[in-house]
């Protein structure tokens, strides 16, 4: 079999254009009935927030000097080890159980050599971590209201409005001016405005409101009820730390001094605080494992209302970054063909359904599929003709091929012209033997020996000459005529002289 | 792409298309017909390709029985599938040269091969001389509704044949009759030979097988036969093969006949131990025999170059014409000193006419005795097929073709060329005549 056969079939491939794309579209499909996967937003001080009020930059400022652990499930505390280890609780959002706070000190004093607790908090949610290294430190969960100069009363609500009770009663209108300042000292002294700061009892204090005698302070317990603080009592303590059973404490009463927006605003002694306080607490050395718990903040899925109210909060807020997290976790959803497929062909079909109720509309689209389908179908193959193989057609060579082909189609007729042609035949033939042309009269002596009939031989040559001054346009006679008859008879007369000659001389035309 | 869809295919993909369509759009339930449609063209398809590829497992054994001009010329193609499955309706067509006959056998058909098994196809041609190709065979495949066709396949090989020309006896054994009872073999005295001349007694010296014991025995007398010196000369065919000497009824063309006159005269001139030569030309070949060489190898070499020679086709014919310095330059090169019957077998057409008679004068020029052989074409037979009441019609129009063979002859004559234009029956004798009556021999 030819090589040829073969080449050719290896061509053919086995994973078609048409297979390819039915295979997609199951996946298509698939994926349309799976539907996307819903990310997580990570609410509040979260170390796995990036949004602004996340704390994920200290993660990565922490990484930098120190080894990390940011704790998802308890059970990871367990691959913890080092010789300082600082557990690490910013503003949870959910509080610390007893038990499992008792859990997590316990595992943690057996996987590190020495432990250290470091609670930013503002609320009483980290407290019974407190309890369960029997400090006695405790987080008042109030909040401090500070103000440098007197109130000033205004009619334009902002950012948000904080009704205080005082003991005049007086109703106050104030955007952002309670912040209060306050020193903590760890190495060094830091003076830094806190947030919405608690304040903190138990210790020994490290950290005060830096209070002055032209400005307030109130305190605002959690049922909104704000105290005016005495002037002897305004230097609230917001930070403290004790040393307990080998364990160090140490309480700050707010935990936005690690947040996202402050570690990451253009201002530095946030940084050179933060920095400090973990130097401090890792009693300055690399050696040291700080574990940030993340496992007290709730995570909204990102198609709840919720997670989508709280992420247009930050963007109200003009945070870019958080505009960036949020279409980095929008975008894949939106991708997904669970998001688009479905609207797709709904409009399709509506639109498709609006659309044939036209009958012109209706003929393209027939047509259009039709051509479709064919097209793919068909597959681009050449077409060819369905004829039968080309039979090898046999041929007689040469002019008497032709000349056979004439007679038998009865297409060759004998004309005047055929009788000169049959004329200088035999014209050449008696010169070649005899030398003499055949208009010479001596001809007919030479035919009447040939023949052996000089009657005949007369009558044969005057006939010839005859017809052939007729037939050359020389003669009008005969006047009637049938040149095929004609050339027949001559036909016969020159077969009958040439047959002669051959008897009489063998090679007759040597 | 070894499968392609027929013109019928793809007017069926456009229904199944059309039947898709109408539907999607007006009633789903048409989609049933739409399937079964389609399942009877993915059907043809696969069907067309398993024979596409029963038809990668044939293997094909090729042969062929031939001997002369005279015998037919058998050409075997044996099919073998190697495969379970059976080759079913397979369209095939025997390709083979124009100018051959095929007698028996069927060029173009449909064939099944069953799985396992094998076919033998038979073509029996009407031999010719010469050397003549046929196959391979052409196959193809379809589906049983025309839907799907393959390309064409050649199967099997080509097959190359060089058939010698026949000599004809009755002209051999006039030509023996021809010279002995004129004498003209004759040169009456004793030498080297292969004829019965006379006996002698016995020399010293003499061979002992040319002893004849019957004159011993009878007479008691040594004596020995002697052989008569045979007279011999040089020979040299020089045969025409173009496309025009090609012209006739099969196996009747003027080639046809010049090769069996020649392969007639050089079995009489290998017994009578001349030496000779042949060179055969046609547009674009030319063959030659060799140097001169006498008895069964002359003649042998002599057929074979005949046999070598093929008939080219209008195209080479058309495009490219006979190379007359090099076949001088050939001729030359095998050319003796002494001089030689060199005999041309051509045909004396204006075209070649003012280049035969330079070669015939090239020729003569070296005291060689230079002869146009023309076969003059109408004392050829008439087709056995051609009815009678057109005869003298056929005639008529060859006696009209004839004139400018008549006219070259009389050309050629004036130019001083010798020129023998006979019936082919009369051309070997007069051949023999003018060799042996030469008066010169050679010892």
């Amino acid at each position: 079999m030819s090589t040829l056969l073969s080449e050719k079939l290896k061509k053919s491939s086995f994973i078609t254009l048409t297979l390819l794309t039915l295979i997609l579209l199951v996946g298509l499909v698939a994926l349309v009935e799976k539907g996307p996967i819903m990310p997580g937003i990570p609410v509040g001080a979260s170390p796995l927030s990036p949004l602004s009020l996340g704390t994920l930059e200290l993660v990565y400022m922490l990484r930098r000097n120190y080894t990390v652990q940011v704790i998802t499930e308890h059970n990871l505390l367990n691959y913890t080890s080092g010789l300082v280890c600082v557990f690490t609780t910013i503003s949870p959002e959910k509080p610390f159980t007893l038990e499992e706070s008792i859990e997590i000190v316990k595992t943690l004093k057996t996987k590190c050599l020495k432990l250290k607790l470091l609670v930013a908090d503002e609320s009483t949610n980290s407290n019974n971590i407190l309890i369960a290294v029997n400090s006695t430190i405790r987080i008042s969960g109030d909040r401090i209201l500070f103000e440098y100069l007197p109130l000033l009363l205004t009619s334009q609500p902002k950012n948000y409005t904080i009704t205080l009770i005082t003991n005049t009663t007086s109703r106050v209108f104030e955007p952002g001016a309670f912040y209060p300042p306050a020193l903590i000292h760890v190495f060094n002294d830091h003076t830094l405005i806190l947030d919405k700061a608690s304040s903190v009892s138990g210790g020994e204090s490290i950290g005060y409101i830096l209070a002055s005698e032209s400005s307030e302070v109130y305190l605002l317990n959690p049922s909104g009820i704000g105290v005016r603080v005495p002037l002897e009592e305004r230097n609230i303590t917001i930070a403290s730390r004790e040393l307990v059973s080998g364990v160090e404490v140490l309480v700050i009463g707010d935990g936005s001094l690690f947040l996202n927006q402050v570690l990451l605003s253009n201002r530095t002694e946030y940084r050179l605080f933060v920095e400090e306080l973990f130097r401090y607490l890792c009693e300055e050395s690399s050696k040291c494992t700080i574990i940030i718990d993340a496992t007290h903040y709730a995570v909204l899925a990102l198609s709840s209302d919720e997670a989508l109210m709280y992420l247009a909060e930050q963007v109200t807020h003009g945070d870019m970054r958080s505009l960036l997290y949020i279409i980095a976790l929008i975008a894949p959803i939106l991708i997904h063909p669970a998001t688009w497929l479905p609207p797709l062909v709904s409009i399709i079909s509506s639109g498709y359904e609006k659309l044939v109720e036209f009958p012109l509309v209706n003929m393209l689209i027939l047509v259009t599929l039709t051509l479709i389908i064919y097209n793919t179908l068909s597959q681009h193959r050449i077409s060819v003709r369905d004829k039968p193989l080309r039979e090898q057609v046999e041929e007689e060579l040469g002019v008497f091929a032709e000349l056979k082909k004439h007679v038998f189609t009865r297409t060759a007729r004998l004309t005047a012209q055929d009788y000169t042609s049959i004329y200088s035949v035999l014209d050449s033939l008696v010169q070649l033997v005899w030398g003499l042309r055949f208009e010479n009269p001596e001809i007919i002596d030479k035919l009447s020996a040939l023949l052996g009939d000089r009657v005949r031989a007369e009558k044969t040559w005057y006939w010839i000459r005859k017809l052939y001054l007729k037939a050359s346009g020389r003669s009008r006679f005969p006047v009637v005529l049938f040149w095929s008859r004609a050339v027949r008879k001559i036909v016969d007369i020159v077969e009958e002289i040439s047959n002669k000659l051959s008897e009489r001389y063998e090679a007759e035309f040597v | 792409m070894s499968l392609l869809v027929t013109e019928r295919g793809k007017a069926y993909t456009l229904l199944i298309g059309f039947v898709v369509a109408l539907a999607v759009i007006s009633d789903y339930r048409l989609l049933v017909a739409a399937l079964l449609l389609l399942s009877i063209l993915v059907s043809m398809r696969m069907y067309t390709e398993l024979l596409l590829g029963v038809l990668d497992d044939i293997t094909v054994e090729t042969s062929a029985l031939y001997t002369t001009e005279k015998e037919p010329l058998v050409v075997i193609y044996k099919l073998i599938n190697n495969s379970i499955h059976s080759l079913l309706l397979v369209e095939y067509s025997l390709e083979y040269e124009s100018s051959l006959i095929l007698v028996k056998g069927v060029k173009a058909g449909l064939l099944v091969v069953p799985g396992k098994a094998s076919l033998k196809l038979e073509f029996v041609f009407r031999a010719r001389t010469g050397t003549h190709w046929i196959g391979p065979i052409v196959v193809t495949i379809r589906d049983p509704l025309g839907l799907f066709k393959s390309q064409e396949f050649r199967v099997g090989r080509r097959v190359e044949v060089s058939i010698p020309p026949t000599i004809e006896p009755v002209i051999v054994r006039r030509l023996y009759t021809y010279t002995r009872s004129t004498g003209l073999v004759k040169t009456r005295s004793p030498g080297e030979g292969v004829e019965f001349y006379d006996v002698r007694e016995y020399r010293p010296g003499d061979e002992l097988k040319r002893v004849v014991w019957r004159i011993y025995a009878s007479r008691s007398k040594v004596a020995v036969w002697e052989a008569e010196r045979e007279s011999y000369q040089g020979v040299l065919y020089i045969l025409d093969a173009t496309r025009d000497m090609w012209t006739g009824p099969y196996n009747q063309s003027v080639f046809e006949h010049s090769a069996r006159i020649v392969a007639s005269i050089a079995r009489y001139a290998a017994k009578r131990g001349y030496v000779q030569a042949l060179v055969v030309f046609n547009e674009t070949e030319v063959y030659s025999s060799g140097r001169l060489v006498h008895g069964i190898e002359g003649f042998n070499r002599v057929v074979d170059t005949i046999s070598k020679i093929r008939v080219t086709s209008i195209e080479e014919a058309s495009q490219s014409s006979v190379n007359w310095d090099y076949v001088l330059r050939r001729l030359l090169h095998i050319l003796p000193r002494e001089r030689l019957f060199i005999f041309i077998f051509t045909r004396t057409s204006n075209n070649r006419l003012q280049s035969l008679i330079e070669v015939a004068l090239r020729l003569s020029s070296l005291r060689h005795l230079v002869y146009i052989v023309v076969p003059i074409i109408t004392a050829y037979d008439i087709p056995r097929d051609f009815p009678r009441s057109l005869y003298s019609v056929y005639r008529a129009k060859q006696l009209v073709l004839l004139r400018e063979d008549l006219e070259g002859i009389v050309k050629l004559r004036e130019a001083g060329v010798r020129v023998i234009a006979l019936k082919p029956v009369h051309v070997a004798q007069r051949i023999i005549q003018l060799v042996e009556s030469a008066t010169w021999t050679r010892s």
